[in-house]
């Protein structure tokens, strides 16, 4: 019998099956289907049947545990790479000019209106660097937020995350540590928890953003693939 | 004992090997390049080819490029450089242990 090709609706029969076995990631699901699309293709080179069932004998050849050998050591390959990829990318953009500038400019700012304004009690809680800081980092990680709820899920923000956590600890002692003024460490403690989140979230975020769209061209092209199976008729 | 069995423990040089003498190669044709070189005797199973796969490549072993192939993105896997040399290493070891392991089961006591 001649080698058998499948069709993009019959791929998307895969792609669906795949998601049934309980593996919704777009990245996974595709390093999925070549391989199960490879062995239901030899499966229908050789036996007269149908694709359901050409697809169970397939999966079935996967052994017992299915698909999950294959998705659990792409998702650790996945973390792995991540590690090895994380520090060169947060040095790149802790150190970057977008970043550096508006913080240098703000702490600048904020010094030569505590000269101008000093004793003025009442704007005392704008004259703090940190709670300055601490304000762009919320507005700025409501905007990235809302920017990248959708990709929330994806297993790339697995690593992120734990990151982000421990960061947050290590800001609230820097910013605890910080604080003078007695009146001053309720706005901080208050800010500093806002902040620890804030920075932490901005720094996922900006990390994310540049994994996605410097670090992994592939995800891009897997999700493009995805889509396109999908609305597959 | 299964030859599958005995394969396990050199995985990682079957991959190299294969990858040597047949350049980029996927990850089902390796799985069917072991199965009908073997002619059945042995086979990969999933779940020990792909973490060798990843773990020669996070070794710095192999490089992957991704293709569209058959209407689907495919990810072939070549070795690099470093691959290169290290096929060459563990190809050699491979070949020392299996002439040991013919030693040994031919070796007889002498008694007296």
């Amino acid at each position: 019998m001649d080698k058998i090709r499948l069709t993009d609706a019959q791929l998307k029969v895969l792609l669906m099956y795949i998601e049934q076995k309980g593996f919704s990631d777009p990245a996974i699901q595709l390093e999925i289907l070549d391989h199960l699309a490879c062995k239901v293709e030899e499966v229908l080179s050789s036996e007269q049947i149908s694709l359901e069932e050409a697809v169970k004998k397939a999966h079935k050849s996967f052994g017992v545990a299915g698909f999950r050998p294959l998705a659990k050591s792409y998702s650790r390959h996945i973390y792995s790479k991540f590690n090895t990829w994380l520090p060169g990318a947060l040095s790149s953009i802790l150190f970057s000019v977008k970043i550096l500038l508006p913080i240098l400019a703000a702490i600048a700012g904020i010094g030569l209106y505590k000269q101008i304004y000093t004793g003025q009690i009442a704007f005392s809680f704008f004259t703090n660097p940190l709670n300055l800081l601490f304000g762009i980092g919320v507005l700025t990680e409501a905007f990235l937020l809302i920017k990248y709820w959708p990709e929330m899920r994806s297993i790339y923000y697995q690593g992120v995350s734990r990151r982000a956590v421990a960061g947050s600890f290590l800001w609230l002692f820097i910013c605890i540590n910080s604080m003078e003024m007695l009146h001053l460490l309720g706005h901080g403690l208050a800010s500093a928890t806002i902040g620890v989140l804030s920075f932490s979230f901005v720094l996922y975020l900006q990390v994310k953003y540049q994994y996605v769209n410097y670090c992994l061209p592939e995800i891009k092209a897997k999700k493009a693939m995805t889509d396109q199976l999908k609305i597959a008729s | 004992m299964e030859p599958n069995k005995i394969i396990k423990g050199s995985l990682s040089t079957v991959i190299l090997q294969l990858l040597q003498n047949n350049g980029k190669m996927y990850g089902y044709e390796i799985t069917k390049a072991v199965r009908d070189g073997s002619k059945g005797a042995m086979q990969i199973t999933e779940a020990a080819l792909y973490p060798s796969l990843h773990r020669l490549e996070a070794d710095g072993l192999l490089d992957t490029e991704t293709l569209i192939a058959d209407g689907r993105l495919r990810k072939y896997y070549k070795l690099n450089r470093a691959g290169k040399k290290a096929v060459v290493l563990q190809s050699d070891a491979l070949q020392e242990a299996i002439k040991s392991l013919q030693r040994v089961l031919k070796f007889k006591l002498k008694h007296g």
